[in-house]
């Protein structure tokens, strides 16, 4: 009798959602993992002033989102870390608008028993140091930094799928450096480090947003890249360590 | 035939398509005429390599450990054991991902134990190809206890009792009679293991991280080429799916029977 209660009571569960937020329109935002904290701020304003509005949101590495948006994913907006990333998937975004730039520093742990206080410290035995898989758009502005900088020999322990898989596993302690934006250590800044390359264009990348052009909810997806692109949002952007472009 | 009714022989119908589909569609979409490139790339050769190898490794620690565990939870204290199993076979229906966690959580640079074992010695299990089999280890050996256990369980009894009846020591009893009976369910369980090992994907790259030929197992580079390379990622995912189902057809006799009896 009670597990007949508690299947009745899960059912209704199932059936009540949706009619719980009927009226609203889901608008599903897949933007770079770096992204996700500023992302989910702005979203969480957004909402409180369009209650008729829900953002889902994906965060992965631009280049996974790319692929699933190749591969036919029902996103609205698409915000990625790189510009090549927005551009591969063309087909369905034919138009897109770069808005910040960010760049790659190495990030040390405040608690590393190494002392790590310049890039070539990498070198010292003992260190554990990670970035980005080569295809996601923070690995490319690592690797493309490396290669100007040169004189970092070690190799990482490993390529992570995602900015945000390298920043967590930097604050969880389980390695001593990471290669991260700059807006990851803003956001981890009472934990890390940062240091920087002297060089800044190498270690640049610049994000761009645009609307999927067979979306079903184009006007508010277009109205939620607005807000982002908007004095407001730029300025949480900035906020967050991220750099305007200047148009 | 005639003993299955219209209604159960659909939705059978329907269950077995929701299977079988998907299998023969990921067989349609392998580039056959390249397959044989794409699967010596350097990358898939490498994490092809990696996976069989720590995979066998897990698979021989599986089996170490794991019969003599199966032969505890067979032959022990019901009191002790009924608490103990839960525990050893929870891997079996626990996701990668909290599989991950747990790992982390041990034996992490600030894990339960990893922490001291890194203030000791400099050395942490994350990003090490230990961590890859460690990983396989733990989802593996709950497999192989849930077989063996049962086939110890079943083994015919006469054998035992007379060895008793001689005094044979516990130790012989185990060693002289109930292995070589249980070997059957021993390979059952190793292969079963190996292949739960080999398919590892979520807890390894939470605990291992994922360095091409260090970490980056096979399952890995199947995610990795996802974004990049369609078409070398259909390629392992096929001769994945053939090995799986090569497993399953291999065993269908000893699987039939450790589950029935």
């Amino acid at each position: 009798m009670k597990l007949k209660l508690f299947i009745f009571g899960v059912a209704l569960t199932f059936i009540a959602i949706p009619v719980a937020q009927a009226g609203v329109t889901d608008v599903t935002v897949f933007a770079a993992s770096s992204l996700s904290q500023t992302f989910t701020e702005l979203g969480k304003n957004y909402e409180s002033a369009h209650p008729n509005v829900k953002l889902v949101f994906s965060f992965q590495s631009s280049a996974s989102l790319a692929a699933q948006l190749n591969a036919g994913a029902p996103a609205d907006l698409f915000a990625s870390a790189s510009e090549t990333d927005i551009a591969r998937v063309k087909a369905r975004i034919p138009q897109s608008t770069p808005f910040v730039s960010n760049r790659i520093v190495l990030g040390v742990l405040l608690t590393s028993q190494i002392v790590i206080n310049k890039m070539v410290d990498l070198n010292k035995r003992g260190v554990k140091w990670i970035q980005c898989t080569h295809t996601a758009p923070c690995g490319v502005a690592t690797d493309k930094a490396l290669s100007v900088f040169g004189k970092v020999r070690s190799r990482p322990v490993s390529l992570e799928a995602s900015a945000s898989s390298v920043v967590a596993k930097l604050v969880n302690g389980e390695v001593d450096a990471a290669f991260i934006y700059h807006t990851d250590f803003v956001a981890h800044s009472g934990a890390l480090r940062e240091i920087r390359f002297a060089d800044t264009l190498s270690t640049q990348t610049r994000y761009a947003i645009g609307i999927v052009a067979d979306s079903k909810n184009r006007e508010q997806a277009q109205d939620f890249m607005k807000y982002v692109l908007s004095a407001k949002g730029l300025l949480l952007l900035a906020q967050s360590g991220f750099t305007k472009l200047t148009p | 035939m005639k003993k299955i009714d219209w209604f159960n022989r659909a939705l059978a119908t329907v269950a077995s398509l929701v299977i079988v589909l998907p299998l023969i569609a990921l067989f349609g979409k392998v580039p056959w005429s390249t397959l044989l490139t794409r699967l010596t790339e350097p990358n898939s050769i490498n994490a092809i390599r990696l996976s069989i190898w720590t995979s066998l490794t897990a698979t021989f620690l599986c089996v170490l450990f794991g019969v003599p565990l199966a032969w505890v939870l067979a032959k022990g204290n019901p009191r002790f054991t009924n608490i103990l199993r839960p525990f050893v076979l929870a891997p079996i229906v626990l996701p990668p991902t909290v599989a991950g966690m747990a790992l982390l959580a041990l034996l992490g640079r600030r894990g339960l134990v990893g922490r001291y074992i890194y203030e000791w010695t400099g050395w942490s299990m994350p990003f090490t190809t230990s961590a890859v089999i460690f990983a396989g280890v733990f989802v593996g050996t709950p497999f192989l206890t849930l077989v063996v256990e049962s086939t110890f369980r079943h083994l015919p009894k006469d054998q035992q009792d007379a060895a008793q009846i001689d005094r044979a020591s516990n130790f012989s009893l185990f060693w002289r009679i109930a292995l070589p009976q249980a070997r059957n369910g021993i390979a059952t369980g190793a292969i079963l293991a190996w292949a739960r090992a080999l398919g590892e994907f979520g807890a390894t790259i939470m605990f291992a991280g994922a360095l091409p030929s260090l970490t980056q197992t096979w399952p890995m580079q199947v995610y990795f080429d996802v974004d990049q390379d369609m078409s070398t990622a259909y390629a392992l995912s096929a001769v994945m799916a053939l090995l799986a189902i090569g497993v399953v057809y291999s065993l269908r006799n000893q699987l039939r029977q450790a589950f029935t009896s």
